[in-house]
């Protein structure tokens, strides 16, 4: 399990990232979250959508209304030019605390 | 049966009861859980099983809620769009307490807008000058044992002699004013606003010149400078330049410049003359190059950048001692940005003004906004569940601040909106109360931000304490049912009620004492009858004819005697210096004079209280004086009367009678001694009228004019009008302060009808219950009166020693003054109980009238 604030801080760049694939939509990008973390990043669903929210207020994705065969209505986010340069920025200091981690004179504990 | 879409309706309503969210987020969290749902079933899930888990997948709505109102904190703009929709759609809920607060508002804001524009008015009189803090008017200093006093008008050599000996002195001008008939072709004109200046005049003064060059122009002794309206009245669109006026018939004059004056500055002349050219007057040039005793001429000043003003009143205080031995006179330096709102002294006379006006102007202000906090407050139950609900779902206390606040802002915009209507429409009579022609230009910047200033502070001031208040509910007792109770804050309402309403008498109780001060002095004895006097000014040529026109007026109908004199008693201003037999050297006395004929006395009704009147049968007395008794008691001889006297290094002459003291000046000020001579040019001739109708005796009197003086145009006044001018200050002011207290009471009854109506909703049930009981509509009525009437008669209490206090210090002012009276106070505490009374009973009866059927069913 991730903690609370650690995962407050991941989100965004993995929402990011995920969208690098192309314009997905929100149920689909947790299914992705939780095929990637196996499980690690447990959130309540409904918590990405506030945060996508707030991410496309600040420029970073795009969202439209995109109809299903069935006719079922699903909002689409894509990634914006602002957003990539943002989530480059925010990968960059991820490898740096990474890389300092793996720095660390004494190796992480391994967890059984 | 498990109904999928019932099931989801039902869950949407859990999320929307939290909080409100923005368009489209509802629906994507359904998408959500319907996809959840249907993957859910596809593992082979039941119905009701797989939706219960998609939902605990979604999220609770709390948490979900909490995190949306969390993206929403950072304070977008939109943001102030949903307040404002918010606050319109509360502001239809509540129809009338919005017009109450709206109302109250507008017209708290178009009273302070328009004191405002008056204020601003009178700080930019004489402003526009440029160097302006370097210009000075110079007053005479004249200190005497018992009293100092300072007079605007000086010997005519001070200028020149000043300019000559301290290099720190730019330039000086001198003016004398003066009244003409003015020719030009077949048409005259009788102008009043006339005045001598020297050339430098319009160098310290800047009146942009239209046409020529007015300062070049002052140089040469025959030419004359015209205002822009003056050139336009005679020679319509004509080229003025160069035209031949004529004065009086006796001197013409070239036209070498028209300048443009401006209406806020206090030098409003019509026609400009060289000051030198007054010798073409039979003013001799030794008159003004050396007369020191004279004090005729006003004088102004500009000093270099660098120059001590102080400085130089202490260097010049010696200047006029050198000249007149004996006095003990110098010279005060008197800037001219104070020269509109100080007197000579530096008494702040109409700042004084400027200032109370201006406490009122935010006083009122503060009344209505009074009114919106104690609505607000008042409301504050029936928003408490809105507001426990809001904070529940994550509201912060400072996002419910905002909103409170951007309604109570959005009210006083749109209240300010209301106010440029009403102010639109106001100010034409508020033009008149004053006296003034404000005008209120909306693409002014000055006057743009003013507003808006004016506006966010209403709005703020107003929506702060209910925002606080509001704010702080705690959301476990509301939401539970117990609800605010309506008593919260009601101490603060009380007490603002209370400074509402003292405000209010205390205004009241001012404008009685004003107005009752105002006919003290417009009533009081003045030692003549100046009801019924008529009179009219002989214009140059025409003033030899004074005598002839005396005679023909005597005679007729209607007329019970004329006197030929040189100036009304309003009009009695320059003081010139004595001798007399007996005189102890160390006593000077400077004695205003009047020059008159023998009926002067007769005509005016005046009263001999020693000696005797002028005799026609003597004709000894055409060299006589008589005094007032404040020149026989400063004159210190035992006995005036057979005293001779020497008036203005003229001719010795018999002091023959005294007469009682009477005010030729404003009761501001104490009478001073005074000389009647009959030596001298008269240019006013003044005629007693039967009480009664004057109509034809103006005719008549206009008759005898045409008779004597055909060239001449007829222009009367009557001296009861002349004096009431001299209050001018005083009546405008009562009248100002008047219409304004009334407004604060008008304002505070609406924030008194809120109140009464909203108590008397909130007493329903006790008043259902009494009448059940067996109370009657008058008890019932008198309950409800009383819990106001109570705070209404408090406020007189307060306010009554208050208003005492400033008004028995604002008569101080008045050398001839009224006493504050019982009835004054009275009079304040009836009107605001009677108005107050009026306000609360349509609401009280209403309430008492009310079946207590109804109102026991509300519950």
């Amino acid at each position: 399990m991730v903690s609370r604030s650690l995962m407050a801080a991941s989100t965004k760049p993995i929402l990011l990232s995920i969208l690098l694939d192309g314009e997905d939509y929100g149920y689909n990008i947790i299914q992705k979250v939780k095929e990637l973390s196996g499980g690690a990043l447990e959130w309540a669903d409904g918590m990405i959508y506030p945060v996508f929210q707030r991410l496309e207020k600040d420029g970073l994705v795009a969202s439209r209304w995109i109809a299903s065969p069935e006719g079922r209505f699903r909002k689409y986010y894509r990634i914006t030019a602002r957003g990539r340069a943002e989530l480059a920025e925010e990968m960059a200091q991820w490898r740096a605390v990474v890389a300092a981690m793996g720095k660390l004179r004494k190796p992480l504990p391994a967890l059984d | 049966m498990f109904n999928l879409e019932r099931a989801v309706l039902d869950w949407r309503r859990r999320f929307r009861r939290f909080a409100s969210y923005e368009e489209g987020v509802l629906a994507e969290l359904e998408s959500h859980l319907r996809d959840e749902f249907e993957r859910l079933k596809r593992s082979g899930s039941g119905d009701e099983e797989a939706f219960a888990a998609a939902v605990l997948a979604v999220g609770r709505p709390e948490a979900v809620g909490a995190e949306y109102s969390k993206s929403a904190e950072r304070y977008s703009p939109l943001l102030i769009v949903s307040h404002v929709k918010v606050a319109l759609r509360k502001m239809r809920r509540r129809k009338g307490t919005a017009l109450i607060n709206i109302l109250g508002l507008s017209v708290g804001m178009s009273a302070c807008l328009l004191i405002l524009l008056w204020v601003r008015d009178e700080l930019s009189f004489d402003r526009f000058h440029p160097g302006v803090e370097r210009i000075y008017r110079l007053v005479l200093v004249d200190q005497r044992a018992d009293n100092t006093s300072y007079i605007r008008e000086i010997p005519s050599p001070a200028a020149d002699a000043l300019v000559k000996d301290y290099p720190e002195i730019e330039t000086a001008t001198r003016t004398y004013g003066a009244r003409f008939q003015v020719r030009y072709g077949d048409k005259a004109f009788n102008e009043n606003a006339v005045v001598f200046v020297d050339p430098a005049y319009f160098r310290i003064f800047s009146f942009p010149a239209v046409v020529g060059d007015p300062a070049a122009g002052l140089s040469d002794q025959s030419s004359v400078v015209l205002t822009e309206e003056t050139a336009l009245k005679y020679f319509g669109g004509e080229d003025a330049m160069g035209k031949v006026l004529n004065l009086d018939g006796r001197n013409d004059y070239r036209v070498a410049g028209v300048v443009r004056v401006p209406r806020n500055t206090d030098f409003r002349f019509a026609i400009f003359l060289p000051l030198r050219s007054l010798e073409r007057w039979g003013i001799s040039a030794a008159d003004l190059d050396s007369n020191w005793r004279g004090r005729m001429y006003r004088t102004y000043l500009k000093l270099d950048p660098a120059a001590d003003p102080r400085d130089l009143e202490r260097k010049t205080s010696g200047l006029l001692r050198a000249h007149n031995p004996g006095r003990d006179e110098r010279l005060r330096l008197q800037p001219l940005t104070e020269m509109h709102l100080y007197a000579p002294d530096g008494t702040p006379a109409g700042m004084r003004i400027v200032v109370v006006l201006s406490v009122i102007a935010a006083l009122i202000l503060v009344i209505a906004c009074v009114n919106f906090m104690n609505l607000a407050t008042a409301r504050a139950g029936s928003r408490a569940k809105e507001i426990g609900l809001r904070k529940t779902v994550g509201a912060r206390r400072s996002q419910l601040i905002r909103q409170i606040l951007a309604e109570s802002v959005l009210m006083s915009f749109l209240a300010l909106a209301l106010a440029i209507v009403l102010i639109s429409a106001a100010l034409p009579s508020f033009g008149r109360l004053t006296e003034k022609s404000l005008s209120f230009d909306l693409a002014d910047p000055v006057a743009i931000s003013g507003l808006v200033i004016v506006a966010l502070m209403a709005g703020l001031l107003a929506g702060l304490y209910p925002a606080f208040v509001l704010s702080s509910f705690r959301p476990a007792s509301v939401l539970t049912g117990r609800s605010v109770s309506p008593r919260a804050g009601v101490r603060l309402r009380k007490a603002l009620l209370l400074f509402q309403f003292s405000v209010s008498v205390l205004l009241l109780v001012a404008t009685a004492v004003i107005l009752s001060q105002v006919r003290y002095i417009q009533n009081r004895e003045i030692g003549f009858d100046r009801e019924n006097l008529i009179y009219a000014y002989m214009m140059g040529a025409n003033r030899d004819n004074v005598e002839l026109l005396k005679k023909e007026v005597e005679g007729r109908p209607g007329f019970l005697g004329a006197s030929a004199c040189d100036n009304l008693p309003t009009q009695i201003l320059y003081q010139y210096s004595a001798d007399w037999e007996g005189r102890d050297p160390a006593t000077e006395v400077e004695f205003n004079y009047t020059i008159c004929d023998f009926d002067y006395v007769k005509t005016f009704r005046m009263t001999i209280v020693a000696g005797r009147d002028f005799s026609r049968d003597r004709p000894a007395d055409a060299e006589a004086f008589l005094i007032n008794e404040e020149a026989a008691r400063r004159m210190g001889v035992k006995s005036p009367l057979g005293t001779r006297l020497r008036f203005m290094d003229g001719h010795w002459g018999e002091i023959i009678g005294i007469v009682k003291d009477f005010n030729f000046r404003s009761m501001g000020t104490p009478i001073s001694p005074l000389v009647l001579t009959p030596k001298g040019r008269k240019r006013y001739i003044v005629a007693r009228l039967e009480p009664g109708d004057p109509g034809p005796a103006v005719r008549s009197f206009g008759e005898a004019w045409a008779r004597v003086n055909p060239a001449f145009v007829f222009e009367y006044g009557f001296v009861d009008q002349n004096f009431d001018s001299l209050y001018r200050n005083e009546r405008q002011l009562g009248k100002i302060v008047g219409s304004f207290s009334l407004l604060a009471v008008f304002i505070s009854c609406l924030g008194l009808i809120g109140l009464a109506s909203f108590t008397a909703e909130q007493k329903t049930k006790e008043i259902g219950v009494r009448k059940v009981l067996g109370a009657g509509r008058s008890e019932i009525a008198r309950m409800l009166a009383s819990v106001f009437l109570k705070w209404v008669l408090l406020a007189n209490l307060i306010a009554w020693p208050a208003a005492a206090w400033i008004m028995s210090r604002w008569l101080e002012n008045y050398a001839y003054r009224t006493r504050l009276a019982f009835w004054m106070f009275a009079l304040a505490g009836s009107v605001s109980i009677a108005v107050a009374l009026v306000t609360i009973s349509v609401h009280t009866l209403r309430s008492a009238w009310a079946n207590p059927v109804d109102s026991l069913r509300a519950e």
